[in-house]
């Protein structure tokens, strides 16, 4: 029970037991009515838990499970205050009116904010009450009696109960608003490994994604957008790709042209018969070398005071050139492409609304649903079903929307599928920005002062938070509507990870410089904090050069406050064996670390460059504190996840613009790691019990620059541009 | 439109389709057999891996009246209770994340094993590195592909 690491027939049952892939999302409700029988007898606390006569434990997950294994881990946090036995615990996603609840998933804050006080006191009122439900039934004190393993034992008598046996009476009993919480010294399941509970119906084709619903009547669609953003429609010569087997309509939405069709192939087919013009908007930074002679211009302006600490000009202006260090970074733009392209099912109907879909905003969904066709908000229901990854995008709901006007106009359920292309051409991408940094160092080669000006536009520019949604990182929460504070939400949100840097400099100063843009712009995992963190933490190493000191030490140095921090860097020096271990020949060490989403983060990239300059990334030493622990077969997964999400945008891939169009559309020219050059990936965590960080996002702002660093220790070159190309280390 | 008798997983369907239509729009979309995968339907990620006649192959690029002769197996057709050595190992090492991609892994993987009972690294590499998997479990697929390969070699 304590070790779900080691795999037994037992464990493997119930994994792939654990189905119910109708019930997991909503659908075959005949059979969901029939499992939950007479109301009286399912204990229902509050909306994750419903206790069931034969002693199942149904809990529902708010998320949105889009790989990160919340389907798991917030189940753990019920389960270990309510002593239930994993055994009896299926898990299905919250539906209907529970959904509606929950704003949405995202900004590594599941457990972090949302989940772990909430969660955890929801198992402890329902143990409360199960407890006093045997204690009445037995006549006996509740404090005499205690749950253990589903069940609840009266210890001076011997008698015993399954939930299962009380959840009539405990279904009776008034519900208090809070219970005493476990100690961590007494968790059984918290910190453990514990296997994934939807692994079963991902590895034999059950695990419902919403392209794989399929509803009575129902029709596919694709959408035509415009050829360059912002352009709105012209006009269309259908008649061709109307002529073609297979196609049913074809119409405006507001996003471009529907095509309505029999099935996807007869659309894609069709779709390349039409001829459409679109009226081009007056471009406003739509092309990346606009764009980026346009960062140029900004870069020499001051920008606005995102935090001011010290006297950082007076001292930059006053320390002679020869102890000032100044370097320009360069980042590029990325996208998401998640394996599952944008998709979803809607079904409109005169006065009801239901919708299946990969989203991380259910409730916007609901609300938009609503105001699109003038349904009731309570007559919308929307199925969260599994998202074959998002990393941010799917925050966005531009594609139910597309869903929602087409099943409007025809009447009929719909289908939506965008193609990879789609997908690629039209994302939110993560916004190319540019770092300025400027450090002044004393007579004794100490950082005195420290400037970091992050010239970027922010997706707040745009109307697609407003109109699509989205679950914004922490420091947007609120923002909506709040008009005054809004400009200075958007210079703030860009400074994330710039503003926060742990390193203590006696003069900081961080300036941002946002600016406006056509080309859409999203959440990408881990936001700001992937770009601020490449410019952090390649120009402390370059301090360190400068300074001949080593990059372990000064860091160490300028983080003598923060002992969770310094801990972290020891353990990754010590793992990854940092000028101790004796290294293949031409391999070389690049460090990083950097705090974001509440957890403190330290890699160790270990790479060779060949003579032809190509990059090989050997290992990756990965050490990362998010406090208190729930599933550490979790919190690895998210390390190696988010260290491979990171190595394609370190080396693989960018997105570039060319006159509002995007030149990428596919994994041929967007490029991503591959398993030939995955480098072995070494997490170790630090265990204690301060309050839990994020995992889903924190592992990989650290890794570009340690890569980055690890390449200028193997050939003394400083990349200050990323995606870094061979062609880069020839020059 | 034509009428076409695929033997999948096996069993006989009639599809009255497009000739052109690649077979995984037959399976998905006609078949309503939805544990393959679209991903970039160009034979660029592998998610839409099922087997013909034994071997991996992209179904988003293989033409339906390509195949009316051949046996083809879909991850549904794997096994008829996840029981596969490839699945079993998939779960022991707690290989999926977000899931997409791993019907496709699993189907490619399960083809190279049955033609490499006892693989190393590089060959694992070598057969699984046409397969993209964005959410990076690139090391926990090599690792179940080793212990999928144990139980083969002992059975």
């Amino acid at each position: 029970m304590s070790n779900k690491n080691s795999y037994s027939r037992r464990d493997f049952l119930k994994v792939t037991s654990v189905v119910g892939s109708g019930l997991a999302i909503g659908l075959h409700l005949p059979f969901a009515n029939k499992l939950f029988g007479s109301q009286d007898n399912v204990f229902s606390p509050n909306v994750y838990i419903d206790v069931l006569e034969n002693n199942d434990i149904i809990i529902s997950v708010s998320k949105s499970e889009m790989g990160q294994g919340i389907w798991t881990s917030l189940p753990m946090l019920i389960a270990e205050e309510m002593e239930a036995d994993w055994d009896n615990v299926i898990v299905k996603q919250a539906d209907g009116a529970r959904v509606n609840s929950f704003f949405g998933t995202g900004g590594s804050s599941s457990i972090s904010r949302d989940g772990w006080n909430t969660l955890r006191n929801a198992g402890a009122v329902a143990k409360v009450m199960l407890v006093e439900a045997a204690a009445r039934k037995w006549n006996v004190s509740p404090v005499e009696c205690k749950a253990i393993n589903s069940t609840i034992v009266h210890e001076r008598s011997g008698k015993i109960c399954s939930f299962g046996d009380v959840t009539g009476t405990a279904a009776k009993l008034k519900i208090p608003k809070e219970a005493q919480l476990k100690h961590p010294s007494q968790y059984t399941i918290l910190g453990q490994d514990f296997l994934r509970t939807d692994t079963g119906m991902k590895v034999n084709g059950a695990a419902p994604f919403a392209m794989d619903i399929d509803l009575e009547g129902m029709v596919y669609a694709m959408i035509e957008r415009p050829k360059t953003f912002g352009a709105t429609f012209k006009s269309l010569d259908d008649s061709k790709a109307r002529s073609r087997p297979g196609i049913i309509d074809i119409f405006t939405v507001p996003s471009g042209v529907a095509i309505v069709g029999n099935n996807i192939w007869s659309i894609i087919e069709a779709r390349k018969e039409l001829k459409i013009e679109w009226t081009p908007k007056t471009p406003v930074n739509n092309d990346s070398d606009v764009y980026k002679k346009y960062m140029e211009e900004l870069s020499i302006q001051s920008g606005h005071p995102a935090r001011d600490d010290g006297d950082t000009n007076e001292i930059l202006e006053s320390t002679p050139s020869a102890r000032q260090l100044k370097s320009i970074y360069d980042l590029p733009f990325q996208t998401h492409a998640s394996m599952e392209p944008c998709n979803s099912v809607i079904d409109v109907k005169k006065d009801f609304v239901e919708i299946w879909a990969p989203t991380q905003s259910p409730k916007q969904a609901t609300q938009r649903a609503s105001e699109l066709t003038g349904v009731p908000i309570e007559n919308v229901k929307v199925n969260v079903t599994f998202l074959g990854g998002s990393f941010g995008r799917k925050s966005f709901n531009d594609f139910i929307d597309d869903g929602i006007y087409v099943s409007k106009n025809i009447k009929k359920p719909v289908k939506i599928v965008w193609s990879r292309e789609d997908d690629i051409r039209h994302g939110y991408n993560r916004p190319a920005s540019k770092h300025v940094m400027n450090a002044a160092l004393d007579e004794n080669d100490q950082v005195i002062a420290w400037k970091h000006k992050v010239i970027s536009p922010d997706a707040l520019t745009q109307q697609a938070v407003y109109q699509y949604g989205a679950m914004m990182p922490g420091i947007l929460k609120g923002v909506m509507g709040m008009l005054p504070s809004f400009v200075k939400k958007r210079m703030s949100i860009i400074g994330e990870g710039a503003k926060s840097i742990k390193y203590e400099f006696l003069n900081t100063r961080i300036e941002t410089k946002t600016f406006e843009t056509d080309i859409p712009l999203g959440f990408w995992r881990s936001v700001y904090d992937s770009q601020n963190a490449f410019a952090n933490e390649s120009f402390i190493d370059e301090i360190s050069n400068k300074t001949g000191s080593d990059p372990v030490a000064l860091r160490l140095t300028h983080l003598k406050g923060d002992p969770r921090a310094s801990a972290v860097i020891k353990k990754a020096a010590k793992e990854s064996g940092w000028q101790t271990k004796t290294l293949a020949r031409g391999h070389y060490h690049g460090f990083a670390y950097h705090h974001s989403f509440g957890s403190h983060v330290a890699e160790v990239a270990e790479v060779s460059v060949s003579e032809s300059k190509n990059i090989n990334i050997h290992k990756v030493t990965c050490v990362i504190d998010c406090g208190q622990t729930v599933n550490p077969l979790t919190i690895r997964a998210q390390m190696e996840g988010s260290i491979v999400f990171g190595i394609s945008a370190t080396t693989k891939s960018e997105v570039t613009v060319t006159n509002g169009r995007i030149d990428q559309s596919n994994y041929d020219t967007f490029e991503v790691l591959r398993m030939d050059e995955m480098p072995e990936v070494d997490v170790h965590i630090i265990k204690n019990t301060e309050n839990p960080g994020g995992v889903g996002e924190p592992g990989l702002p650290p890794i570009a620059p340690a890569i980055a660093n690890a390449i200028f220790a193997a050939t003394g070159k400083r990349i200050r541009k990323l995606p870094i190309r061979p062609s880069d280390l020839r020059v | 439109m034509a009428k076409f008798q695929l033997n999948i997983n096996g069993e006989i369907k009639e599809v009255d389709v497009d000739e052109s239509m690649p077979l995984l729009w037959v399976i998905r979309d006609e078949l309503k057999l939805t544990g393959t995968k679209y991903g970039c339907g160009r034979g660029l990620c592998g998610s839409c891996t099922i087997h013909i006649d034994g071997v991996e192959s992209r179904s988003c690029q293989t033409r339906v009246d390509f195949v009316e002769d051949a046996e083809i197996t879909t991850i549904e057709g794997l096994s008829d209770d996840s029981s596969h050595p490839v699945q079993k190992a998939w779960v022991s090492e707690d290989v999926p994340q977000c899931g997409y991609c791993q019907s496709g892994q699993i189907m490619t993987a399960a083809a190279f094993l049955s033609r490499n009972k006892t693989p190393d690294d590089e060959d694992i590499t070598t057969a699984m590195k046409m397969n993209i998997c964005r959410c990076g479990t690139y090391q926990r697929i090599r690792k179940a592909i080793h212990v999928a390969s144990d139980e083969m070699k002992n059975e």
